[in-house]
């Protein structure tokens, strides 16, 4: 089974066979890795100088990892894209939460950094600020809604200059 | 002594004081929510009560009602909740239930960040300049700024935790800022009311461990220093601190325990300072509660401060002689958070799938985890503590590296690789702090950079792996009996 994955923008390629691993990267060669698990969650690397003792978990379609010392998450590269990223100009919640405030209203005028809206979690606000100057074109957030991490909360035009000449254009 | 005592809390500080009741023989009851009723604190006491939605743990009735009907005869709070709460206080002295805490008039006038400026000045304190005008408008505060100038901090009068708090920078930044900490105060306190004051540049966060014992002495215990913070929140604390002298110390600790005589203060208590680069010491605040960092002064002075608020609440002497306690040696806290240090430390939720705690000699670790349990956006990012004592400093920070790095935590994004690069600094090793250091020299961090093959291999074989997937379908939660149980509510009073 041959696996794409990446960590903290580092990419590999992992086949896993009967106790033995193939990892491969870019610019590297590729190392063949002997594993054991172990009954309480631990696996036993061995590799051609050292083996060394690790957890991996998966959860939710990711790899959590750790090993001598530090963690590492690992989500799955997918070659074709599986869900539609966020729009250009759009904001998404960074964290789960609570939207508290609402403080913009569609067609406003944003200048670059004025909070358009505070999502809190865990006792703790968050001001979601305009990124650049423009025009609330959308808010797909309501007062009081829980979102999750990433889903979009305000699309924003690029500039309000951009659509008052459209505008014009359509009148003349 | 109490025949039973419940504890209006929950996650590690729960547990470390239903343990602390169960080594007294003391008869222990818990309260939960609904979502934590099988967490490692309600499973932890004689007897559990479980209280109804999220935010239980500050309804009042519903607290006094597990009380009452549990008989116990004391109510230890913890902190946060309703710990600095005078009118709880109060209520539990009405019915006839010991607060293990202060008077509730203590708690009252050092929980008004204005009332307690006050007193601390009455007291002969330097206070930071600022200035405080109950009731003022948005306008008003903006003029009062204007004169004391810029930058300065917006604070909550009811705050703490840098909840309700500011640094505006500028007079353009002070309307957004001024909405933001009101909303922010009035979601966590219940009060909206701020007051200014000037921002110092760099300065220690020092603060002193005060206790008021059962005959009204009132002593301290050295200072713990909690510099490294992340918005406003500590991060690393240790105790002692190198910044501060046996004389500083004297009369740091000397302007703490005159601030709890003149205000009758009863067991323990935390004097927050800051210390300026020119070595001056201002008052900041009062905690009139067991602070989060509690276990660093535990360990250097070797006595247990849970046990000790116990004893005097109680009515009883304390087990040691305040006046012949002696420090030894050093002892660090690192705070494990559910957040993301390498993303503006954002909060993270999710299920503990794989956990391990370090133990190693000189490590205690203070943890409201279980392997299978939910993360979720409900409570504070707190998880765990993780406190390290050793004859030195360096010592005890080589010995904190390595307990972190022992700890296994997977399945929620936490800081403990943070926490490990943080004590690796030259600054840290140096003990050149002060509550810019988080911004100054690591506001670039990004996590491991280099990623090893092993860990790539480990990776491939969870996600390969069908025995490594207990949870990768459904959650371990849905197999657990526990589910079966339904509504049933353990240990229902009889």
């Amino acid at each position: 089974m041959e696996l794409r994955i990446a960590s903290n923008g580092v990419e590999f390629r992992v086949q896993t066979g009967e106790g033995e691993i193939a990892v491969s990267r870019p610019d590297h060669e590729t190392e063949r890795l002997h594993f054991q698990a172990l009954p309480d969650g631990t696996y036993i690397i061995e590799g051609p100088t050292e083996s060394v003792a690790g957890y991996a978990v998966r959860e939710g379609g990711k790899a959590w990892v750790h090993l001598k010392g530090r963690t590492y998450r690992f989500d799955v590269v997918r070659s074709s894209r599986g869900r539609a990223a966020a729009a250009p100009g759009d904001l998404s919640s960074p964290m789960p939460g609570q939207v508290q405030r609402l403080l913009v209203t569609e067609g406003d005028a944003v200048e670059a950094g004025q909070t358009l809206l505070v999502i809190e979690a865990m006792k703790m606000q968050l001001e979601i600020k305009a990124p650049h100057a423009g025009t609330v074109r959308r808010l797909l957030a309501r007062q009081g809604q829980q979102v999750e991490a990433g889903v979009a909360l305000v699309e924003l035009d690029e500039n309000a200059a951009d659509t008052v000449p459209r505008k014009e254009k359509k009148r003349s | 002594m109490f025949a039973k005592v419940l504890v209006a809390n929950r996650g590690e500080i729960a547990l470390r004081i239903l343990r602390c009741l169960r080594e007294m023989g003391i008869r222990s009851v818990a309260v939960a929510s609904d979502t934590d009723r099988f967490a490692p604190h309600a499973l932890a006491a004689d007897e559990l009560r479980v209280l109804g939605p999220a935010n239980s743990y500050l309804n009042h009735e519903a607290v006094l009602r597990a009380a009452a009907e549990t008989r116990a005869e004391a109510i230890h709070p913890g902190y946060g909740f309703l710990s600095e709460n005078a009118a709880f206080a109060q209520a539990c002295e009405k019915t006839g239930l010991k607060f293990i805490g202060p008077p509730p008039e203590a708690i009252r006038l050092m929980g008004s960040k204005i009332e307690s400026r006050e007193a601390a000045r009455k007291a002969g304190l330097p206070v930071i300049p600022g200035v405080e005008r109950a009731g003022a408008s948005a306008g008003a505060l903006l003029d009062e700024a204007r004169r004391l100038g810029f930058p300065l901090l917006l604070k909550a009068s009811a705050g703490g935790g840098g909840k309700g708090m500011r640094l505006v920078r500028s007079e353009g930044e002070f309307a957004s800022a001024y909405g933001v900490a009101r909303g922010e105060a009035e979601a966590a306190f219940g009060d909206g009311t701020l007051y200014l004051e000037r921002w110092l540049e760099r300065p220690r966060h020092i603060e002193v461990q005060v206790f008021g014992d059962a005959e009204g002495r009132v002593f301290h215990l050295g200072e713990r220093e909690c510099s490294v913070q992340r918005r406003h929140q500590k991060i690393l604390e240790e105790c002692p601190s190198v910044a501060v002298s046996p004389a500083l110390r004297s009369k740091m600790g000397e302007a703490a325990v005159r601030l709890g005589q003149s205000v009758g203060y009863r067991n323990a208590g935390t004097v927050e300072f800051l210390l300026s680069a020119q070595g001056e010491f201002y008052f900041l605040e009062m905690n009139t509660r067991l602070q989060v960092e509690h276990a660093v002064t535990e360990m250097v002075y070797d006595l247990d401060l849970v046990k000790a608020q116990i004893l005097t609440a109680a009515g009883e002497r304390l087990p040691f002689d305040p006046g012949a306690v002696s420090p030894r040696g050093h002892a660090i806290e690192a705070r494990v958070y559910a957040e993301d240090p390498a993303h503006g430390f954002l909060p993270q939720i999710g299920r503990v799938v794989r956990l391990r705690h370090p133990e190693r000699p000189g490590v205690r670790v203070d943890s409201g985890l279980r392997e299978g349990m939910e993360i979720s956006v409900h409570y504070d990012p707190l998880l765990a503590k993780v406190v390290a004592w050793a004859e030195d400093r360096d010592t005890a920070t080589g010995r904190l590296r390595e307990a972190l790095a022992d700890f296994v935590l997977l399945g929620v994004g936490n800081n403990i690789d943070f926490l490990q690069d943080a004590l690796a600094l030259p600054e840290w090793r140096s003990g050149d702090l002060h509550n810019a250091f988080v911004e100054e020299h690591l506001s670039k961090w990004m996590g491991s950079l280099e990623i090893p093959a092993e860990a790539a291999a480990l990776a491939g074989l969870a996600l390969s792996s069908a025995s490594a997937s207990a949870g990768a379908t459904g959650s371990l939660v849905d197999a657990s009996p526990w589910t079966a149980l339904g509504d049933w509510t353990p240990l229902r009073g009889r």
